[in-house]
């Protein structure tokens, strides 16, 4: 297995986790072609999960923006997003491994509800870091968790959002080693955890491209997804990676491109270490990690997968951002035009197209990944538009 | 490099914390005391392996400005003063970002003996071990309590003058016991390796100081010592008393 993309990826951690991620590629190595271990995700993926997933044609956007435009709808999995493709993937690893103990990092509380239920289907225990600005943002998703059973920690260390989330759950992990199964939720993390990730959010790719083959009788010109740690970036253009399909992540712009005020990575990162990986971290001169900034808790995090650092130096990945004001947008944009409301997440990816509608032509066929739903975000909106009304 | 004679005391400071004049006055009155060598932690703002204390001397020391540089520059001012080794400890991002190569000149000039970077493994830091070796800086590298013999030996192998030995699963800090199982595993490294073993992690007395100098070459305190100048933060003056008589404590 490669531990690297390129120039980036690798493992820089404390040597204590060594055996423990020696032992996961072992594990990984040994059950991604076991087919008990497939059916087994398979039939929960279908039965549990809800998959596949539809690829949507939204007649309304695509006749809006003047090209064709298909919607992977991630929002209608069990527990609304992406994330539990990769929750349920790992459990079933980490119940193979003898794990009783899960912990997870999550910022917007979608990776931790989904682990939390992926936990609680596993009858394992499992406890949950959050930073304390995204358990106020997120109130619903700290009670979702309760609900299955999960603890709960709120973090108020740094900046209190996913960034110091990670880092009180590598403490943890450190000092839990041997019991413990750290559940990364993103594309990122110390080697094997950015191709364990991607591998299990390729089925939305994998899903996507035989939907519209089958739909248009062609490949896509497009695939867009917001980009934060990337991991439903990845999952979608994993499938494409060989095709001629232009690739888009969409960056978190925040206030603006001054520091501090976005979280865009790829575009303003430099090549660093984070969060044990080397890939295109937001960082000082001195590597010290800076402040970001973003509307959605899911993409508020200086980091990014090490696969996606990896493809943009091989311009494979266009990296482009849109600001919060443009997300709120694209939001209520697809809410009124097509009766969805997709997550902050999400929005970010629809806000581009809307704002970039005279870059697509009109045969154009784009498949936006939506990448989450919209409901834990609702209360956050409304508190932002009840004053301005 | 480290005098192995005795058993070695070696201590743990944040640099910059609470200023750069208060490191410079700590590492000359910490060798006065008779400690055998000082890591100087260079800080980082996301430092994983860091219990609350080293954390947050280490986000105090970086909102006072503190870099690298201004570490360098401050070393290399005491360096005529300096008879005992001094390594820089820290996370490798900041590393990394400075230039492994800079980084490695800076340490040279700077009178600085070697560096112990956490989360730079076998794997990952041939490269950087090599270079330093090759400018006659002494890289450590740490061994853990669920390290295998065979891992053991290519680390001995890897590590400069001495073995970093971590004494438990967890971070940095006053909050955990060592565990028994530390001394046994301190034997263990010993029939694997002839290199000198330095245990660090949860030390905090007197006692923890001389039980683990039964087995080990010399011990590291860190979080204990740090914890007596964040308690006096405001007042250089009594931070280094404290100190002094924290260290006396120890040594007996």
């Amino acid at each position: 297995m490669d531990r690297y993309f390129g120039e980036f990826g690798g493992s820089f951690i404390p040597e204590s986790f060594f055996p423990i991620l020696n032992d996961l590629e072992k594990a990984y190595e040994r059950y991604k072609n076991d087919p008990d271990f497939n059916a087994e995700f398979s039939d929960l993926m279908k039965n549990y999960v809800g998959r596949p997933s539809p690829l949507y044609f939204a007649k309304n956007f695509s006749s809006d923006i003047g090209c064709k435009i298909y919607l992977k709808r991630e929002d209608l999995n069990h527990t609304g997003a992406h994330k539990i493709n990769n929750t349920i993937g790992q459990i079933l690893l980490a119940r193979r491994m003898g794990k009783k103990r899960i912990i997870a990092e999550t910022g917007a509380g979608q990776h931790g509800v989904a682990t939390a239920t992926a936990a609680t289907l596993m009858k394992m225990q499992c406890e949950i870091y959050m930073g304390s600005v995204d358990v106020k943002r997120q109130a619903l998703n700290v009670f979702r968790m309760e609900l299955m059973g999960a603890k709960v920690h709120s973090i108020s260390d740094g900046s209190a959002t996913l960034k110091d989330a990670m880092n009180q759950a590598f403490r943890d992990w450190l000092a839990h080693v041997e019991n413990t199964y750290y559940l990364i939720g993103t594309v990122s993390g110390p080697h094997p955890y950015p191709t364990i990730v991607r591998d299990f959010q390729s089925i939305i790719g994998k899903e996507a491209r035989e939907q519209i083959l089958e739909k248009e009788g062609r490949l896509p010109d497009y695939a867009v997804a917001c980009v934060g740690g990337g991991s439903n970036a990845m999952g979608l253009f994993y499938s494409f990676l060989n095709d001629p399909v232009r690739l888009i992540g969409v960056e978190a712009g925040g206030r603006g491109n001054k520091t501090g005020d976005h979280a865009s990575t790829l575009m303003y990162g430099k090549k660093g270490v984070l969060h044990g990986t080397k890939s295109k971290v937001l960082l000082d001169d001195y590597g010290q990690v800076l402040d970001v900034h973003s509307i959605s808790a899911g993409l508020d995090y200086p980091g990014v997968g090490p696969e996606l650092a990896f493809l943009q130096s091989q311009n494979k990945l266009e990296a482009v951002s849109v600001t919060d004001t443009e997300a709120l947008e694209g939001f209520q944009y697809l809410s009124r035009a097509e009766g969805i409301i997709p997550a902050l997440e999400s929005s970010h990816a629809v806000a581009y197209v809307i704002k970039q509608a005279s870059r697509f032509k009109k045969d154009d066929a784009l498949i936006i990944n939506i990448s989450g739903r919209g409901d834990k975000d609702v209360n956050t909106v409304y508190e932002m538009f009840k004053d301005k009304k | 490099m480290i005098d192995f004679s005795r058993k070695a005391l070696i201590t743990y400071i944040t640099a910059g914390f609470p200023n750069m004049e208060f490191t410079e006055a700590v590492i000359l009155k910490l060798q006065s005391l008779g400690v055998s060598a000082i890591e100087v932690g260079f800080p980082y703002t996301d430092p994983v392996a860091d219990g609350p204390i080293l954390a947050e001397t280490s986000l105090k020391s970086l909102q006072k400005g503190t870099n690298l540089d201004l570490i360098f520059q401050s070393l290399e001012k005491i360096k005529g003063r300096i008879t005992i080794p001094i390594y820089l400890m820290g996370y490798y991002s900041t590393v990394f970002t400075y230039g492994e190569g800079r980084f490695i000149q800076n340490c040279v000039k700077a009178g600085v003996t070697g560096s112990i970077i956490p989360d730079l493994s076998l794997d990952e830091g041939k490269a950087f071990f090599k270079k330093q070796k090759e400018n006659s800086l002494d890289p450590v590298l740490l061994v853990f309590p669920n390290t295998e013999s065979e891992r053991i030996r290519l680390i001995a192998s890897e590590s400069g003058s001495f073995i970093y030995y971590v004494n438990l699963f967890g971070t940095t800090g006053v909050q955990n016991a060592i565990p028994e199982t530390a001394y046994e595993n301190i034997k263990k490294v010993r029939e694997i390796s002839q290199k000198p073993i330095c245990a660090g992690f949860g030390v905090s007395s007197r006692e923890d100081y001389a039980k683990l100098c039964q087995y080990a070459n010399g011990v590291i305190i860190g979080s204990a010592l740090v914890k007596r100048v964040r308690d006096n933060q405001n007042d250089n003056k009594k931070a280094l008393e404290e100190v002094e008589n924290f260290i006396k404590g120890i040594l007996g």
